[in-house]
């Protein structure tokens, strides 16, 4: 079995907010995103940047030019090529074989446990 | 390994940073906020920055001599950065004023010196010249020229007319005495008075604004070889920022092909333009083409007319940033020393 590691109070990371944490040497971005929390490795498989600083948005897609169908999914976007990737499973939208890690949660009496 | 890096990009964190080194009239512009540079109407939608580039004080990325050393160069072991300042300043030449481009470009110049350069001896620059008056444009060149932070002239690709007309070659005349290449960076074209961005006209994203920063480069360089800039000024070197690499073998395999028939036309080519850029022309390597099958990039290192030609540039602070530690890693120890060190120092001569 996996632990769990103890990594911050749920009112350290306010909704919207986000905080690096380092586990046995791992840095692991927690994000506090509409309603519910992720856990990610801060480490982008593209080039190596710190993904955790990059942008969290809804994903923009279209069935023709000039349709703009928002929001089917959450992303984090690399804050240096902007690549996405699915905040829930670590998938890059656009190469599937590359992906983040992502990382389990647990919470219970206001504390955020995250697996390793 | 020790690197160069050919393109950094600085900025102040106020206009006031200028204040200095501007006389009358042009001061009172300045702090009335008068337009600093041509605008193109092509602005990434996310912002211009790596977003993992702002200083501690929530600055603008790239503002602050001391942050940019640490997060760069310190950081990816870069022994000397040469400084570009931002696509806006060299679209001072998309001004229609002349006099306060060149009065701004000065400014600018002197701030390179003070801000900059002074601050930490691993910065080397580019002057920054208004093309709008080449004699003007000379004459900024000797005046700075002698700073030894100071190693080559730039010019933003965003033009009235292709760089090989005439009416640049005060600019190329003072550069060679001065022996400073001359370096292209893209992203000015279709600003203020410039043509189009493309030959085409205007796309209409940024996404086509950028991957088409490779058209204009071509039709610079196209127009120096052919309009014979490089047999006038036989000690000139042109460095191409920022426009792509993967280009050039075939386009070079275009121009040979079309010089063996059509030379009569241009009589003063006497050498195959693809040996002309092998002696003349450098290229930055960032935004490095990145083909699925890694094979293809030695393959295109295979077909460029030497191993002279690329050094290594990161862009830094922005979006496109090439992290040196994760390009090149699959080409020899011999061809990554001279993209990351050796031929740079060699072109500016470290
Ligand atoms: S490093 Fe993340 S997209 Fe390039």
């Amino acid at each position: 079995m996996m632990p769990f590691y103890p990594v911050a109070k749920i009112t350290d990371i306010n909704p919207g907010e986000r905080k690096i944490v380092t586990i046995k040497t791992i840095e692991i971005g927690l994000f506090n995103v509409e309603g519910k929390f992720y856990a990610i490795h801060n480490y982008c498989p593209h080039m190596g940047a710190p993904i955790c600083s990059g942008f969290i948005n809804r994903t923009v897609n279209s069935n023709s030019p000039g349709n703009y169908i928002y929001g089917e999914k959450l992303v984090i976007r690399c804050p240096w090529h902007r690549w996405e990737f699915d905040l829930e499973s670590g998938e890059c939208l656009i190469d599937t074989y590359k992906r983040i890690k992502t990382f389990e949660l647990s919470i219970q009496d206001e504390w955020i446990y995250c697996k390793l | 390994m020790k690197k160069i890096d050919c393109d950094v990009h600085v900025r102040w964190k106020s206009t006031d940073e200028l204040s200095p080194y501007l006389s009358e009239p042009w001061l009172t512009r300045l702090k009335q906020g008068y337009i600093l540079y041509g605008h193109n109407g092509y602005p990434n939608p996310d912002g211009t920055y790596k977003m993992d580039s702002f200083p501690p004080d929530g600055a603008s990325p790239g503002s602050d001599p001391f942050y940019t050393a640490q997060d760069l160069l310190d950081r990816y072991d870069i022994e000397k950065a040469i400084l570009i300042g931002e696509s806006s300043h060299l679209a001072v030449s998309n001004l229609a004023n002349a006099d306060w481009a060149a009065a701004l470009s000065s400014a600018y110049n002197d701030w390179f010196i003070n801000r900059w350069f002074s601050a930490d001896n691993r910065y080397f620059g580019s002057i920054i010249v208004a093309t709008q008056d080449p004699v003007k444009a000379a004459q900024e060149i000797e005046r700075v020229g002698n700073h030894p932070q100071f190693v080559q002239v730039s010019l933003g690709s965003g033009s009235r007319l292709p760089y090989g007309n005439r009416y640049f070659y005060p600019i190329y005349e003072a550069a060679e005495k001065m022996k400073l290449p001359v370096a292209i960076h893209p992203f000015t074209d279709g600003a203020g008075i410039a043509n189009p961005p493309s030959p085409a006209g205007y796309p209409t994203y940024y996404i086509e604004y950028h991957t088409l920063a490779t058209t204009s480069m071509q039709t610079h360089l196209v127009s120096m070889i052919c309009e014979g800039v490089f047999q006038k000024f036989p000690n000139l070197k042109l460095v191409l920022v920022e426009g792509g690499i993967g280009w050039l073998p075939p386009f070079l395999w275009r121009l040979d092909k079309n010089w063996k028939g059509l030379r009569r036309e241009v009589p003063w080519v006497k050498q195959k333009p693809s040996e002309i850029v092998s002696k003349h022309v450098r290229l930055t390597t960032q935004p490095l083409d990145e083909p699925e099958n890694r094979k293809h990039l030695h393959q295109l290192m295979d077909m460029m007319p030497s191993d002279d030609m690329l050094l290594f540039s990161s862009d830094y602070p922005h979006w496109d940033f090439d992290n040196p530690e994760k390009i090149f890693r699959h080409f020899s120890e011999k061809l990554r020393e001279k993209i990351f060190y050796e031929n740079a120092a060699k072109l500016y001569g470290f």
